[in-house]
């Protein structure tokens, strides 16, 4: 049966960001397929509750880890509290991006941006993913198999449209989409590619999932800005993200590795 | 391997030079395939400019040598949609230069229409000429091209690699149609294959996809089209034909000799975003 390709059942599944808004879709995508699943957020309450929340929906088993990516003795910690739960790891959703300390910050123009905020962004979009691909990555090597998805963004694969920007708020405030955050993208992209040649002969795929701009926060001048720059007309809800993820994740996807699925309603077709 | 002095090497006006080359390029009486031919010519290449109407290729041709000193260019007639045709254009212009070194493919036909008003017959004639007479031009050229180390350099299109917006074009008679994104794809692909399958006889083949370059007439007919499109590319402006000039002539030239199975697009950054 073609949708038993899609089961995941008896599996294990570690989403970092896992309580953000679309880590928390993830989840519970990959609970009702089946998994068990570790939730990995640096939001504490907020993956306790999901947790919880999860488990009672689907009947699966969850378990909450509240853990800074930006630490590796945390991610080794936090690699091996999932182990010590549930005996191995089957998938690994490498899908945390960080949130700036210091919003002027991180919207600052590119031509003031700060090393320290470059730094503090690249930390946790691109050197957690690596601090936890490794992490997770070895105990696959030794179990000889797994599926690593790993989330990057259109910024990874084109420049921003600067004009979608002009008149837009997020919660309240004016927001762009920053250089470090393409940059850190695109590395994601690269790292996938890497890892896809270098673990495939330990039977470990490495995907990227590539999200569309997802509802959330974002004004009306925003969401009619973006909406108008893609082909379907709108932007996306984050429930339109799981089903891709579960095929990554699962034995439908058993002959793909070094991939990017694009989620964007069309924004890159045209 | 050891490698020269830098102090040794070859200039880069050395490089692009085209003494002693000549070029065959099809639809070279055409928008861009006009400035390529110029552009080739500039660089010392003999140029023999093909299509259908070889009156209007003999008519540019004459441009050239007045324009440049010392030039020396003809006009051919191929029609590329006759494949004993190209056989023989391309046979007559391997007599009148002794054997040519480079092509230039740059015929096309996209009749305006949407995905309901096209035809069947649309899709085969935009089809038979963007595509498969840029086939059939390669597969008769390449004894020639072989013989001398040549070069091949096809003409694609932003829309081979990217989907037009249907909100820019104001109705069917404006549109881009399927057909002509599917031959360009075409084009890109056909690019890719050449370059490895020819790579063993020494034969470069490489692409260019032109991003909005619209005829002088469309731009009269309806400046709000233009103005979309200028709107929709980040440099926000429609390109200028003799913008593809500098691209051909590293393609053709020793400039680009470890370049093979490229895509380059020239769209003002239409496809970056």
């Amino acid at each position: 049966m073609a949708e038993d390709r899609f089961q995941l059942r008896g599996k294990v599944a570690l989403v970092t960001g896992g309580a953000g808004i679309l880590g928390r879709r993830f989840c519970r995508g990959l609970a009702e397929h089946g998994a068990d699943v570790a939730i990995v957020d640096i939001d504490a309450d907020g993956a306790k509750r999901l947790a919880e929340e999860i488990a009672r929906d689907t009947g699966r088993h969850t378990l909450p880890v509240a853990c800074d990516l930006r630490d590796p003795d945390a991610v080794r910690r936090m690699t091996e509290t999932v182990l010590a739960r549930f005996g191995r790891i089957d998938v690994l959703h490498n899908n945390a991006a960080g949130k700036s300390s210091d919003l002027d910050a991180f919207f600052a123009s590119f031509e003031d941006y700060s090393l320290t905020q470059w730094r503090e962004i690249m930390a946790i979009d691109l050197d957690a993913m690596f601090l936890v691909a490794q992490s997770v990555g070895k105990h696959m090597v030794e179990r000889g198999g797994g599926s690593v998805i790993q989330t990057a963004s259109i910024y990874g694969v084109v420049g921003a449209d600067q004009r979608i920007y002009a008149g837009s708020e997020y919660n309240g405030r004016p927001i762009n989409t920053p250089a470090v955050y393409a940059a850190a993208k695109a590395g994601v992209i690269g790292l996938t590619r890497h890892l896809a040649a270098y673990w495939a002969p330990h039977g470990i795929r490495v995907n990227a999932l590539t999200p569309g701009g997802v509802e959330s926060g974002q004004n009306d001048t925003f969401k009619r800005n973006y909406a108008n720059r893609v082909p379907l007309g709108r932007m996306a809800a984050p429930d339109e993200m799981v089903g891709a993820l579960v095929y990554l994740a699962s034995d439908a996807s058993s002959y793909m590795t070094g991939q990017n699925i694009v989620v964007d309603g069309g924004l890159t077709a045209w | 391997m050891s490698y020269a002095e830098p102090s040794q090497s070859p200039s880069v006006l050395e490089l692009l030079s085209l003494k002693d080359r000549t070029a065959l390029i099809v639809g070279g009486a055409g928008l861009l395939g006009s400035e390529i031919a110029f552009a080739l010519a500039e660089q010392g290449a003999t140029v023999l400019l093909a299509g259908r109407d070889a009156g209007r290729c003999n008519h540019r041709a004459d441009e050239i040598m007045q324009k440049i000193k010392g030039s020396r260019a003809r006009g051919l007639s191929i029609d590329i949609t006759d494949r004993a045709a190209i056989k023989a254009g391309v046979a007559e212009a391997a007599r009148l230069t002794d054997g040519f070194h480079i092509l230039v493919n740059c015929g096309w036909s996209g009749r305006k229409n949407t995905f309901e008003s096209i035809s069947d017959e649309d899709w085969d004639r935009d089809i038979e000429v963007s595509l498969n007479g840029v086939f059939r031009t390669v597969k008769a050229a390449t004894p020639i091209l072989a013989a001398r180390r040549g070069v091949i350099l096809n003409i694609a299109s932003m829309y081979g690699h990217v989907a037009p917006d249907p909100g820019l074009y104001d109705s069917s008679k404006f549109a881009n149609p399927p057909s002509y994104g599917a031959a360009k794809a075409g084009v890109i692909q056909l690019t890719r294959y050449l370059a490895t399958f020819l790579a063993p006889q020494g034969i470069r083949v490489n692409c260019i996809s032109p991003g909005p370059f619209p005829f002088e007439t469309t731009q009269k007919e309806n400046p709000d089209f233009i103005l979309r499109l200028a709107a929709k590319n980040p440099l926000k402006r429609i390109g200028r034909p003799h913008e593809l000039k500098g691209v051909a002539a590293l393609l053709c030239s020793d400039a680009s000799s470890y370049m093979t199975g490229q895509n380059i697009a020239v769209d003002g950054g239409w496809t970056v975003w």
